[in-house]
């Protein structure tokens, strides 16, 4: 299977063609650039499915394509040179995941010629050209095989991300969002970036695979005990990885770099579907499933990681409860479920955490995109007060929506449930090792409560009841081009589950659990990348409620079940009437607290305001007045000895014969007495 | 005490400080060209000085050509002095200080 | 009552220092160079035509009775001929004024010019017999 491995990087160039052909010839393309961007998609995906049958077939592939530096190293561990390239690795986490994004931005373009072509938007040779440049640096961040590659592709993300949610950028609102959203991420970049070069100048080397990467170079030099930098060798690694963590935290939307994500809907509803659902915002979680290797190394990386995580989950549950607006629920579910994934990760559930990323990229893509069909339906109205009764009139974009909440609330059998629910396994069987875990499980169980509530008062509220006016009385009919798509994404939202039937498993014995067999490297890939191997390194142990795995397991799903299905009836008890009333009111200041995001903005804004503005300040007086001081001060020392010297020139002629006279005798008391004349 | 060429060398010496003296501190554009003279003819009597040193006289000869260039210069130098007094009035070497900063 | 030329002293004479200075540390260098003894003219050569002989480059007659050693400046002579012969004509050129088109010489001068070539500052003319109009006066005229 050589040749899907030789294929490999036109899966990565394909979209960065169809962004070239977009910006230069899109003005006279028929669907101004989407037909290029459908197509290169399309082969993008075709060419992820023959990798991962390679994969499937026992392959993997590493190699590196242009070393644009390389120099002696500056490390801590010995090494002497080091080397910045470009490269790929094809292994099972990668190959999935380019499989999941070609499969989403293909499904957004072609929703795209629905929402954006059919309604008659303006500038969409920008629109399908800024979509191509995404696809491309998303998929080149996924097969990058080493950390500062991956840091380049994170950061021209990001840049698209601006670009995108920018897209109507003569409003007031968007741009305004788009340099939020950017500087945002980008401060968390920042960490990321030195994290980076601190990993390459301890290990001198950053590639994630192999006998030369930073991963067996750390767990070397943990096992060799020599301090680096003056610090233990686990505590670097802990302080590296926190550094990393931070671009995490800003492009997951963790807190407290989550502000940027609920503004960030001021993009078209297809860019919140690609790149805030499914793909850019994952960028981070799969960052840390690329080097968990490294991460499994700290303990309290990961306690740091599983906390994070569970807080975010129910600190944006709570903020999802109290939104009007179809895509702020949507936004704060997926900064919630992203929590999720981290307090997976952090626990040491990497199957589960990647399980979770897979199902959420469907059902999240799905949701947003049924927004999107919402939003067509009812003429760009997005206040869920004005909808209702929706589900008689646009019944494909009922039920694909609400196969999609069903899975985000985490009901059986849909996909969300079984990933959530083994995360949330994971979760207590070391939470009741090392307590502090428990605490982030105890949010995350919580979260699911909220969930649940938020995501069927948002079904309800928006598609049933009676339609509460014009626009939802009647509707703008929606085409094929947003059916297929949703349809796609229902079906997968359904049955994406059974890659990992884990409880199943557990409970019968049926080898089912395909995504951990995929990932633990039993079909193809990395002996170092797998996860036996990190489970080997995680140094957590796990215990069993009562000493029985089967009753933890049915315990823990019990309650996420439970606690799901409760919410679900709340939320249908209060809103699943004709005519809903708002009853968050009833909260009354705690709303008020929530609808302004605890305050976040705020905060974020006041930290700008008074600390880093005097600061910029400061420097900047000091930059005019001592460097410029000192350079202007050299120029004013030599315009004021010039403006002395001149004063020789007096245009006497008498005094430029005393000047040569004096000139020559000084000339004569050197020579003699250098020469011995007056001895 | 006889005559050794450190006498001649001295006193042409002083010839020719005295003139530099003159061209120095004189104000009046003539005395200036005199002072010149001077420090000419200081320099003819060490040519002659050193023809009888070498015993060889082309010191002479070179004296002979020097005084001949020293009146050409002293020609041109009046003529100078004339149009200076036509353009300034007078005849102060100090006054014309245009050729400065 | 005229006054006579009188001596600038005082701040002017600050820079002849320098001359004083000068003569000192010349006088001292040369006192210090061991100079040889002078070596005399031959005694029965006329001094005079030796020169003749040398500058004209008369190689025989120098052989002869001139002094030997000497070198010939025969070219030098030529030039010097035309330098004095351009220094001439270009004084009389610097002396020459135009006004109206018509050469005025030195001798005359007509009533809008107060121009005469004589000496101010220090000095006063007393002999003034190109000064002023037609009708000499005595340096009476107001200036």
């Amino acid at each position: 299977m050589e040749t899907a491995f030789e294929l490999a990087p036109a899966i990565v160039l394909l979209p960065l063609a169809a962004f070239v052909v977009a910006l230069l010839v899109g003005e006279y393309m028929p669907k101004k650039g989407a037909l290029a961007g459908i197509a290169a998609t399309a082969g993008s995906l075709l060419l992820s499915l023959y990798v991962v049958a390679a994969v499937a077939t026992g392959g993997e592939h590493q190699e590196t394509y242009f070393t644009w530096a390389a120099g002696d190293a500056f490390s801590e561990t010995g090494e002497s040179a080091i080397e910045f390239t470009f490269g790929i690795l094809l292994d099972p986490l990668s190959a999935l995941m380019l499989v999941i994004v070609s499969l989403i931005a293909f499904l957004v373009h072609v929703f795209s010629l629905g929402y954006m072509n059919d309604e008659g938007e303006t500038g969409l040779r920008r629109y399908y050209a800024e979509l191509g440049l995404f696809t491309f640096s998303m998929l080149a961040f996924v097969v990058a095989d080493n950390l500062l590659m991956a840091f380049m592709f994170f950061e021209l993300v990001g840049l698209c991300s601006y670009l995108l949610i920018g897209f109507w950028f003569r409003t007031e609102s968007a741009p305004s969002a788009a340099k939020k959203a950017f500087l945002v991420t980008r401060f968390g970049d920042y960490f990321f970036l030195l994290g980076v070069v601190a990993i390459g100048a301890t290990f001198g080397t950053l590639a994630f695979q192999g006998d030369n990467s930073f991963v067996a170079a750390a767990s070397d030099a943990i096992e060799g005990g020599e301090p680096l930098f003056g610090f233990e060798p686990r505590t670097w690694v802990t302080i590296t990885g926190l550094l990393v963590l931070g671009g995490v935290i800003g492009k997951s939307a963790q807190f407290p770099l989550h502000t940027w994500l609920p503004d960030a809907m001021e993009g078209p509803t297809t860019v919140s579907a690609l790149i805030h659902a499914a793909t850019m915002v994952a960028a981070g979680v799969y960052l840390i499933a690329r080097m968990f290797g490294y991460y499994a190394l700290s303990p309290t990386a990961l306690a740091i990681i599983a906390l994070v995580g569970g807080f975010t989950a129910l600190f944006a549950a709570t903020m999802g409860v109290v939104k009007d607006d179809i895509k702020q629920v949507l936004a704060y579910s997926t900064i919630s479920q992203y929590g999720y994934m981290m307090l997976g990760l952090g626990v040491g559930g990497y199957v589960a955490g990647v399980f979770h990323l897979m199902n959420h990229a469907f059902f999240k893509a799905l949701l947003f995109l049924g927004a999107g069909a919402v939003i067509v339906l009812m003429h760009h109205e997005q206040n869920m007060w004005k909808m209702g009764g929706l589900k008689d009139k646009a019944p494909v974009t009922y039920y694909t929506f609400l196969a999609g909440a069903l899975a985000l609330a985490g009901i059986v059998p849909f996909s969300g449930f079984w990933s959530k629910d083994e995360i949330l396994f994971d979760a207590i069987l070391v939470g009741l090792n090392e307590p502090i875990f428990l605490v982030a499980y105890a949010m995350g169980l919580l979260a699911v409560f909220f969930t649940g509530f938020y995501t069927f008062r948002m079904v309800f509220l928006t598609f049933h009841g009676e339609p509460r006016s014009e626009a939802a009385r009647d509707p703008h009919p929606v085409g094929w081009n947003i059916k297929f798509p949703l349809l796609t994404l229902g079906v997968l939202a359904l049955v994406a589950g059974v890659a990992n039937l884990a409880p199943v498993y557990k409970l019968t014995g049926l080898e089912i659990t395909y995504l951990e067999f995929w990932l633990d490297g039993q079909y193809g890939g990395y002996a170092d990348l797998t996860y036996t191997a990190y489970g080997d390194t995680v140094p957590f142990g796990t215990e069993y409620i009562a000493g029985s795995e089967t009753i933890t397991l049915l315990i823990a799903a019990g309650l996420g079940l439970g606690l799901a299905v409760a919410g679900a009836i709340f939320a249908m008890v209060l809103y699943n009437v004709p005519e809903p009333e708002p009853h968050t009111e009833n909260l009354g200041s705690a709303r008020t607290v929530l609808r302004s995001n605890y305050y976040q903005d705020e905060y974020q804004v006041w930290i700008a305001e008074n600390l880093s503005l005097p600061l910029a300040r400061t420097a900047d007086r000091f930059d005019q007045s001592v460097i410029d001081g000192v350079v202007n001060g050299v120029s004013s020392v030599s315009l004021f000895g010039s403006s002395r010297m001149k004063r020789l020139q007096t245009g006497v002629v008498t005094n430029y014969a005393a000047l040569m006279i004096v000139g020559f005798i000084a000339l004569l008391l050197v020579l003699g007495v250098l020469g011995g004349w007056f001895v | 005490m006889s005559v050794g060429i450190e006498h001649y060398v001295i006193l042409s010496l002083a010839l020719f400080c005295i003139g530099l003296f003159g061209v120095l501190t004189r104000r009046n554009a003539l005395m200036f060209l005199m002072s010149v003279e001077l420090m000419l003819n200081a320099a003819n009597i060490n040519l002659i000085a050193f023809a009888f040193y070498h015993g060889n006289l082309t010191g002479q000869v070179f004296a002979l050509f020097t005084m001949a260039l020293a009146a050409a210069e002293v020609a041109v130098g009046l003529g100078i002095i004339l149009v200076l007094y036509r353009n300034f009035r007078d005849v102060d070497v100090t006054v014309p200080s245009a050729m400065r900063w | 009552m005229t006054t006579g030329p009188k001596l600038r002293l005082g701040k002017t004479l600050v820079p002849g220092v320098l001359a004083v200075v000068l003569f000192a540390m010349m006088g001292l260098i040369t006192l210090n160079t061991g100079f040889g003894a002078m070596s005399g003219f031959p005694g029965d050569v006329s001094i005079t035509s030796a020169i003749g002989y040398a500058m004209f480059d008369y190689t025989s007659l120098q052989a002869e009775q001139g002094v030997p050693g000497t070198e010939p400046f025969l070219i030098s002579f030529l030039l010097i001929a035309v330098v004095l012969d351009a220094a001439l004509d270009a004084s009389l050129v610097l002396a020459k004024r135009e006004e109206e088109g018509e050469p005025v010489t030195a001798l005359s001068s007509t009533p809008d010019s107060d121009v005469t070539p004589s000496g101010t500052g220090s000095s006063s003319s007393a002999d003034d017999a190109t000064g002023g109009t037609p009708a000499a006066t005595d340096g009476g005229e107001p200036r």
